[in-house]
């Protein structure tokens, strides 16, 4: 199922911009995803990240699987995804949007 | 009018062969600078974070010379003209593998950099947009590549060359192909600038 695939890459890059966001936003998240000592918070935002991927992939599978699916409709959904993941991982984005949160 | 070198260029495409000839080229040529820079220690260093550094810039090296290859098969799909689809398959798994590989190698480097007097004190006390943009923007990017390639070696190991029909579904196996190609350049180059900057 090439949908459930693309939608699972995307949801884990996701997740990962989302924790990166609550990281910068609450202090006591970014302690509690701090897995490694070596490496701080980028490891528990690999977890989750890869964990968000490999969960919904067979979820999305199994969901999915008997579904006629529009794949040029779920592949353009997956670009503006793509690009929305991607603009959400440039600092000056996501240290505003975190900022915005912990002023909030 | 068709130009015929333009035509024979246009059909030629690369192989397994190739591949392998590019990496026995590129393994001789660091064979080469290794033996004339001997011993080692002089070429990569003598701390265990050297070697790190090492491997985890060889991994994107050639990680790098196998995605270019895949792209180019990744575009041939996407017109859909190309042949060697064997081809694109198992660069496309190679390329995963070494994104994969490099992120493995760089999580282990990122130890160095981030600790006490190592290139990330360096640069927020010197140059602290080197580190709060470029290196936390190529540090998340370099993990998207993983999923591209991921995602298109899924594509064409479960449906074959019968995506070659559906112009779709050649679409879908090819883009992020081009995608993990883009995402990789990004970390590749802003990797290489930091490390000129400030090494581990």
């Amino acid at each position: 199922m090439a949908v459930a695939a693309l939608l699972a890459a995307w949801l884990g890059l996701m997740a990962l911009a989302i924790t990166n966001i609550a990281a910068g936003a609450n202090d006591g998240f970014k302690t509690a995803i701090t897995l490694n000592s070596g490496i701080g918070p980028y490891s528990g935002k690999e977890v989750i990240w890869l964990a968000t991927w490999f969960v919904s992939w067979p979820i999305l599978h199994f969901v999915l699987r008997n579904r006629e699916l529009d794949l040029k409709k779920w592949f353009g959904a997956f670009l503006v995804g793509l690009l929305i993941a991607v603009v959400l991982m440039w600092p000056p984005v996501f240290e505003a949007i975190a900022d915005a949160i912990k002023g909030g | 009018m068709e130009i015929p070198l333009l035509g024979r260029i246009r059909k030629m495409e690369p192989s397994l062969a190739t591949l392998l000839l590019v990496i026995v080229g590129a393994v001789a040529v660091v064979g080469l600078v290794v033996a004339m820079t001997a011993p080692v220690g002089v070429l990569v260093g003598d701390t265990q974070w050297h070697y790190v550094s090492a491997f985890h810039g060889m991994a994107a090296t050639v990680f790098l010379l196998g995605a270019t290859i895949a792209v180019y098969l990744a575009w041939r799909l996407y017109i859909g003209e190309i042949r060697a689809f064997r081809d694109l398959k198992w660069l496309a798994a190679f390329s995963t593998v070494m994104s994969a590989a490099t992120i493995g190698f760089g999580n282990w480097i990122y130890i160095a950099y981030r600790a006490p007097g190592g290139p990330r004190s360096y640069f927020l006390e010197n140059l602290p947009e080197v580190h709060k943009i470029f290196f936390e923007f190529k540090e998340f990017i370099a993990l998207f590549t993983l999923p591209m390639f991921a995602v298109s070696t899924f594509i064409l190991w479960k449906y074959g060359d019968s995506l070659v029909k559906n112009r779709e579904a050649r679409a879908t196996a090819s883009v992020p192909i081009l995608l993990g190609m883009f995402f990789l350049l990004l970390a590749y180059v802003l990797g290489a600038a930091i490390t000129k900057l400030r090494g581990v």
